[in-house]
């Protein structure tokens, strides 16, 4: 036992302690490493099923949205129609109108006026002044009609106004509701858009063994080149020529593999300036 | 020296020993880790969820209620319809056209006894005359039927404003309680009757036209007319219908 203490109690015994820890370093940064991967791979699963359930949801609430705003548009659509129609066949409207316009005034032409003044005339005079009053009758219905034919276009006119003017307010209506529906839609989309759609994976915590046997490595590594001054004398570079057990490529406060993922602070870093002089 | 050794044997042995718990631990806390991540997430999911449910309620009752404004709207300016319009023109005309009959017979009365007195009674002129007198009472009958088209069309339009003008709030209110009680009020101004604007004179004399007696066609030939009244005698000279 004696002889086993005196061979550790070496450079050659540290450097090779440093060695058996860093093999077991490497054994459980290689679990870890694996285990990390592992809940990654669990993770990236988790969200890519997460992302397709998302993603159906929000097609559907698209398709959704989509009919009933196609819905709208057909509405809104049919009133345009509505409007256009308004203007075909114009004339025979317009003829219409002046119809019922010179209906009126036929009727307020016609109508009974006033009694006969006594005494009516007789004979010629008669005849003469029935013939008058029949050619102002006759010239008052050709005005009457006149006016009615040039007060038809504009009634027609007016007609089609106000329908399109309906059907503008209910067009308008329609895009108010498309609009509000949209607004909704966007709020219940959105809010399936989660957090998990971001690349954000949780990362489990490196082994904190690495930092320390690279130290205790390299306190035998320090220890063998007692020449050498360093800053962090357990520093271990495989720029370092040194051809022991040590498989080289450790660094402080790194890890194996780990590397990336180590956060600020965590881990057990070797003491900078630590040495042990001598045997 | 030995118990450096012993200290660092039992040193890695601890670490390795600490050091695997520890890793053991931290899977156990990442795992914690995107538990509680995933149940925050689920969480802030259903709220928003939840949220956007409220939203979606809420355009739907505002979609309701504008709806129903609007056919509140509809309902109450139904009774807008041509037959409103028809009595609008026509309320026009039972206002203006006796005053018309009135000037037209007066003038007709008129133009009889200046007949009567000039001894034209019955003559041409009596013919071209009544024709006349007869043409403007026609041209001012379709006056009177054109002023009341523009009442009626006038309503029609005031009519539309109103509506359009209910329609545009009833999509920023929503309210179709409120939206009904301002239907109302517009559609009691707009049933008020228009104030109608004076007659006048409608119908032009043409008394005047008529030659005094002697000087017209037949006036040299005195008494060849109808003698209605006798001047010389008193009385009021109006002639009875």
């Amino acid at each position: 036992m004696a002889g086993f203490y005196e061979t550790m109690n070496t450079p050659g015994g540290y450097a090779a302690i440093g060695s058996i820890g860093n093999a077991i370093n490497a054994i459980q940064n290689s679990n870890a490493y694996s285990s990390m991967l592992d809940q990654q791979t669990s993770q990236l699963k988790e969200q890519i099923a997460y992302q397709r359930k998302i993603m159906e949801e929000q097609i559907a609430l698209r398709a959704q949205e989509r009919i009933r705003q196609q819905m709208m548009a057909q509405a809104a659509g049919d009133a345009f129609a509505n409007s256009l129609g308004q203007f075909s066949g114009f004339e025979g409207k317009a003829g219409a109108a002046s119809g019922q316009i010179a209906d009126a005034f036929r009727q307020v032409l016609t109508r009974g006026g006033p009694s006969a003044i006594a005494p009516a005339a007789t004979g010629a005079v008669a005849d003469r002044e029935a013939a008058a009053v029949q050619r102002a009758n006759d010239i008052a219905s050709q005005d009457a009609g006149n006016l009615a034919n040039v007060q038809g276009l504009a009634r027609a006119f007016d007609n089609a106004n106000i329908s399109t003017g309906r059907n503008n307010q209910l067009a308008a209506m329609l895009r108010n509701f498309a609009g509000g529906s949209a607004g909704a839609s966007q709020a219940e989309i959105e809010a399936r858009t989660g957090r998990l759609f971001q690349p954000e994976i949780v990362r489990p915590m490196p082994s904190m063994l690495g930092d320390l046997f690279v130290g205790l490595s390299g306190l035998g590594i320090k220890a063998a080149q007692p020449k050498q001054q360093s800053g962090i004398n357990y520093s271990f570079d495989p720029l370092i020529p040194y051809t022991g057990m040590n498989p080289g490529g450790l660094r402080a406060g790194s890890g194996v593999g780990l590397s990336v993922d180590k956060p600020a602070g965590l881990g057990i870093t070797g003491p900078t300036g630590m040495r042990i002089v001598g045997g | 020296m030995s118990w450096v050794v012993t200290a660092i044997v039992a040193s890695t042995a601890t670490t390795a020993y600490v050091g695997n718990r520890n890793a053991k631990n931290a899977k156990k806390a990442a795992e914690e880790q995107a538990r509680i991540a995933r149940e925050a997430e689920a969480q802030r999911q259903r709220e928003a969820e939840a949220e956007a449910e409220r939203q979606r309620q809420a355009e739907i009752r505002r979609q309701n209620n504008i709806t129903q404004g609007s056919n509140e709207i509809a309902s109450i300016f139904g009774q807008f319809d041509d037959n409103f319009y028809n009595k609008r023109a026509q309320d026009y005309l039972n206002y203006s056209m006796p005053s018309l009959d009135r000037e037209f017979q007066d003038e007709q009365r008129s133009l009889i006894a200046q007949l009567a007195r000039s001894g034209n009674l019955n003559s041409s002129l009596r013919g071209d005359l009544m024709g006349k007198i007869q043409q403007q009472y026609n041209t001012n009958k379709i006056n009177l039927q054109d002023t009341a088209n523009k009442y009626a069309a006038d309503a029609r339009s005031q009519v539309e404003q109103a509506r359009a003008s209910l329609l545009k709030s009833n999509s920023e209110l929503a309210d179709p309680g409120l939206i009904r009680t301002m239907a109302q009020a517009q559609a009691q101004g707009v049933n008020v009757a228009p104030q109608y604007q004076t007659l006048g004179d409608m119908i032009a004399s043409l008394s005047n036209s008529i030659p005094a007696a002697g000087g017209g066609a037949q006036g040299a030939q005195s008494g060849g007319g109808v003698q209605l009244y006798d001047p010389t005698k008193t009385g009021s000279g109006r002639l009875v219908s």
